[in-house]
């Protein structure tokens, strides 16, 4: 469209010079495994590297083809975490990194596919009803079909064919894309026109009404289904989106004021609630029961130190669920707080340039979409770091890009489609 | 819109500030409490990962050894008669004996050069431990193991003149190899299998503590062993009989004669007089005895001599040991009547005893005991050697020839003759202590060979066996026979 009346950049240099430390980082990484623990890691190291490479050079090539504008530095840092994530899944389970590498693959091609097959990502602003559609109707199916394929409790999985999906992480960019196009369209009348109630300026109510209702109808389910980390994460983007749209601060104070009381009666009505608070204040008295996921990532934390014990001399065994919402842990025990502060640094890096990308972006909806779809990646990073280090009370998420999961990898490649996309429509020509 | 995303923006980079600070909080700031904290596995983990150092005998013979097996590694003890020496380790039990005093050179945690420890970990190479040379020889311990057959009590030989440890039994012992599936049993057990009675065992001595008072009365020049006196009287301190019945039908007797038929009645008044001079023995001590009056000098000599043989503290030694002691610090003189003779509150350890024999066989000097002679890592490096040495000069040496004829005279003519050997001459000391009404004596003897230049000195006690002449005493003697390889 505008792109061709604007020069041609027909170089990506950065992005390609800066992704060949995620693959240097995968072959190091799974080389030392191969010296340090032959036991886990049998045959050639450098067969995932390779692949990782091949994949990540034909969506830069794609980049330079079709978004060679698009930014340069979101592919190289997410390259990064997938890397350490692929390092971490093998040292823990080699069965588990097979698959991982498969939903990578899946992944990258799926990004691949949103830029080639998405010109104009303004486009999405006409189906933000029907995308709101498919993920009530995702909810919906999961209430009616939903499974529990690992005990955890929650059964919010899919089954297509003998593969689970996991539809709330789908979910995430639906409302995002939704939220974008909807908040675009009532964006004036949230910001300039508002009714007064008492001597307070209050938002039309109106126009509210189908936000609160897509919020009400995702809590509901998710809180149903206990799946409060998908519940919390829903609500933060919501307000998130809320707040941009409309620059309104009273959004999220009543939002937070709404959030807090529905914690409370959370608090007061559920056992479950109650012993969940409980454990994130005193996890040492219930180190042998609810505590004990907490406590052994804490201790699996310390005991890596500053530098680690190296990979696959850690006892990351000790952590359940360590794959998924604790990796985190194993990264602290074996690659040391080093390590842990690279992955933070990284998701600060993403972060920034997400809301980079949001402020460059051509059109508001586009704006809206970047801000909602980099909220996104960052709550969910944000609530599960600092649900691992007691920050806040745990709530089991996946860390973007590095925790072992399909949906969560495959949904997060998607999403880092849409970013690039709409950094490669962006209104000043920034270099990158 | 632009303002407010980048509040949004600052608030998710803040946060994410918030978990690095988290993340350094428990890696850095807490990080030594949690591992070092009781819900940590890996301790264990690590602990499991560690190849200890063996353990060998004199003649270096191993007798403990960490092997790895496809199911994680595995200690082998290859003789149980040691068991409580070597001690065992165990990762639900802990450990006990060596394994437990030495954990530190066996774990591997001193290396020859700090820098070596550091550099293994940092290489992540697998911790070997040191190994412990002992001074143990496997095949004294087995000829004293035989000769406790199944009684209860304990054997400890060392060689005078260093305080090597030659031989320890301690019986019933108990079998360190697959400790987990017999611990329940050998912690119930009455006879107390997991406990070392040469080290930890308190017993009345009986008639072998006259050794101390013996050699109290001549270190402190008061005995004329050439003099000779009638003993035929009973003794009677503050109403309490002391019984004169030891002597085989002799009554015109030395202090050597006494010592040899183990008297009771002259020890007591030995003990009773330790303050005067002459002593005071035989029958024709003036009525009223001299210590009617007073006994202050007495017991301070008595209970000076005791401490100089080491009672009242632990034994300096490579496990730990119980302290040998008096009992009352204020005895009345029936109590220090009693004590002369060993019995009254008197507790000692095998070890204790084993030194009092050492001590006269030395010179008057008493030797330190050890059992381990020199640590060595797995490269041959020396990480310690013993240096033989004295804990004190506990009486002249002099004194120590005088006891040495007291001794050897028990041997020649006394009670202690089961433990002659033909073409040595040996010194030694039965006892019987009495116990408790209506139960055996413990049986015990204590001695050392070759008299003249004693190379092994031994303590044997069975407890509640009988008398010390007809049962530890030609235990002893198999015990110095082989160790003087006979």
């Amino acid at each position: 469209m505008n792109e061709l009346a604007l020069p041609a950049r027909r170089t990506r240099w950065t992005e390609l010079s800066l992704l060949v430390l995620p693959i240097l980082f995968l072959a190091l990484g799974l080389e030392l495994l191969s010296l340090n623990r032959p036991d886990l890691m049998g045959g050639w190291p450098f067969r995932e590297a390779i692949a990782l490479a091949g994949l990540l050079i034909i969506a830069h090539l794609v980049l330079l083809w079709r978004s060679p504008r698009a930014d340069q530095i979101l592919l190289p840092i997410v390259a990064m975490l997938v890397a350490i994530g692929l390092v971490v899944v093998t040292r823990l389970s080699p069965e588990l990194a097979l698959r991982q590498t498969v939903w990578i693959t899946l992944g990258i091609t799926l990004m691949i596919g949103t830029v080639l097959f998405l010109p104009n990502v303004a486009l999405l602003q006409s189906y933000k009803y029907s995308s709101a559609t498919l993920g009530l109707l995702l909810v919906a199916a999961t209430f009616v079909f939903g499974r529990d394929p690992n005990q955890s409790g929650v059964r919010s999985w899919l089954a297509f064919g003998g593969i689970n999906f996991q539809p709330s992480e789908i979910l995430k960019v639906l409302l995002v894309i939704f939220l974008a196009g909807y908040l675009e369209d009532k964006r004036e009348l949230l910001t300039w026109s508002s009714s007064r109630l008492g001597g307070l300026r209050v938002p039309p109510l109106p126009y509210l009404g189908p936000l609160v209702v897509m919020w009400a109808l995702s809590m509901l389910m998710l809180v149903g289904q206990r799946d409060v980390g998908a519940a919390l994460l829903f609500f933060c983007i919501f307000l998130a989106m809320l707040y941009v749209a409309s620059a309104r601060a009273v959004y999220v104070w009543g939002g937070l004021a709404a959030f807090l009381v529905g914690a409370y009666l959370c608090f007061l009505l559920f056992s479950h609630v109650r012993l969940r608070v409980e454990v994130w204040l005193d996890p040492w008295s219930h180190a042998q029961t609810q505590g004990y996921q907490v406590v052994q990532a804490l201790v699996a934390l310390a005991s890596g130190g500053i530098l680690g014990s190296g990979i696959g001399f850690g006892y990351p065994g000790y952590i359940p669920a360590v794959e998924t919402d604790f990796v985190i842990a194993a990264i602290g025990e074996e690659m040391g707080l080093a390590g842990t502060l690279a992955v933070v640094a990284l998701f600060m890096l993403l972060v920034y340039r997400g809301f980079r990308i949001a402020l460059d972006a051509r059109h508001d909806f586009s704006t809206l979409l970047a801000t909602g779809l980099t909220t996104v990646l960052g709550i969910q990073a944000f609530v599960i770091l600092a649900g691992t280090t007691k920050l806040i009370p745990l709530t089991g998420i996946t860390l973007p890009f590095i925790s072992y999961g399909g949906s969560s990898i495959v949904t997060n490649f998607i999403l880092l489609g849409l970013l690039l996309r709409v950094s490669a429509e962006r209104g000043n020509d920034n270099a990158a | 819109m632009q303002r407010s995303i980048r509040r949004l923006a600052a608030i998710l980079l803040v946060s994410f500030g918030a978990v690095a600070l988290g993340l350094t909080y428990w890696q850095a700031v807490r990080a030594n409490d949690l591992v070092y904290g009781p819900n940590n596995a890996r301790l264990i983990e690590e602990e499991k990962q560690i190849l200890r150092g063996r353990i060998l005998d004199a003649g270096g013979r191993v007798l403990a050894y960490s092997e790895r097996t496809p199911q994680g590694i595995v200690r082998h003890y290859t003789d149980p008669s040691t068991a409580l020496v070597t001690g065992y380790t165990s990762d639900r039990y802990g450990s006990s004996g060596l394994e437990s005093s030495f954990a530190r050179y066996l774990r591997g945690d001193v290396q020859a050069n700090p820098l070596d420890t550091l550099a293994n970990q940092a290489l992540h190479r697998p911790q070997v431990g040191a190994d412990l040379q002992l001074t143990l020889d496997s095949h004294l311990q087995a000829v004293a193991t035989q000769a406790m057959g199944s009684d209860k009590g304990a054997i400890v030989a060392l060689d005078p003149r260093t305080g090597a440890v030659l031989a320890m039994v301690s019986t019933p012992h108990f079998d360190p190899n697959n400790l987990e599936a017999q611990w329940d049993r050998l912690e119930k057990d009455p006879a107390k299998p997991l406990y070392n009675r040469a080290t930890l065992g308190l017993y009345t001595p009986g008639s072998v503590f006259k050794i101390v008072t013996a050699s109290a009365a001549i270190d402190l020049g008061l005995v004329d062993l050439d003099k000779h006196y009638r003993c035929t009287d009973d003794l009677t301190v503050d109403g309490f009989v002391i019984k004169n019945k030891n002597h085989p039908g002799i009554s015109d007797v030395t202090f050597v004669d006494d010592f040899a038929y183990s008297c009771n009645v002259t020890f007591a008044k030995t003990g009773l007089g330790l303050g005067f001079n002459p002593l005071p023995v035989g029958d024709d001590v003036p009525n009223p005895a001299p210590w009617t009056n007073s006994i202050d000098e007495s017991r301070r000599h008595f209970l000076d001599y005791a401490r100089r043989f080491g009672l009242e503290a632990p034994l300096p030694f490579d496990l730990p040991t119980s302290a040998s002691r008096v009992g009352s610090q204020n005895l009345s003189r029936v109590e220090l009547a009693n004590s002369a003779f060993g019995q009254g509150q008197l507790l000692v350890s095998p070890l204790q005893m084993a030194l009092a024999s050492a001590t006269v066989a030395n010179g008057g000097k008493m030797p330190e005991p050890y059992l381990v002679s020199e640590i060595r890592d797995q490269y041959g490096n020396i990480l310690q050697r013993h240096t033989p040495s004295t804990v004190r000069q506990v009486m002249s040496p002099e004194s120590a020839r005088s006891m040495n004829r007291l001794m050897v005279a028990s041997v020649q003519e006394g009670y202690a003759k089961p433990a002659a050997i033909p073409g040595v001459q040996v010194g030694g000391k039965t006892g019987s202590a009495e116990v408790a009404a209506g139960e055996k004596t413990h049986s015990w003897f204590i001695g050392y060979a070759p008299a003249d230049d004693p190379t092994v000195a031994v303590a044997v006690i069975m407890e509640n066996k009988g008398p010390g002449s007809d049962f530890a005493t030609p235990a002893g003697r198999k015990v110095m026979e082989a160790a003087l390889g006979r």
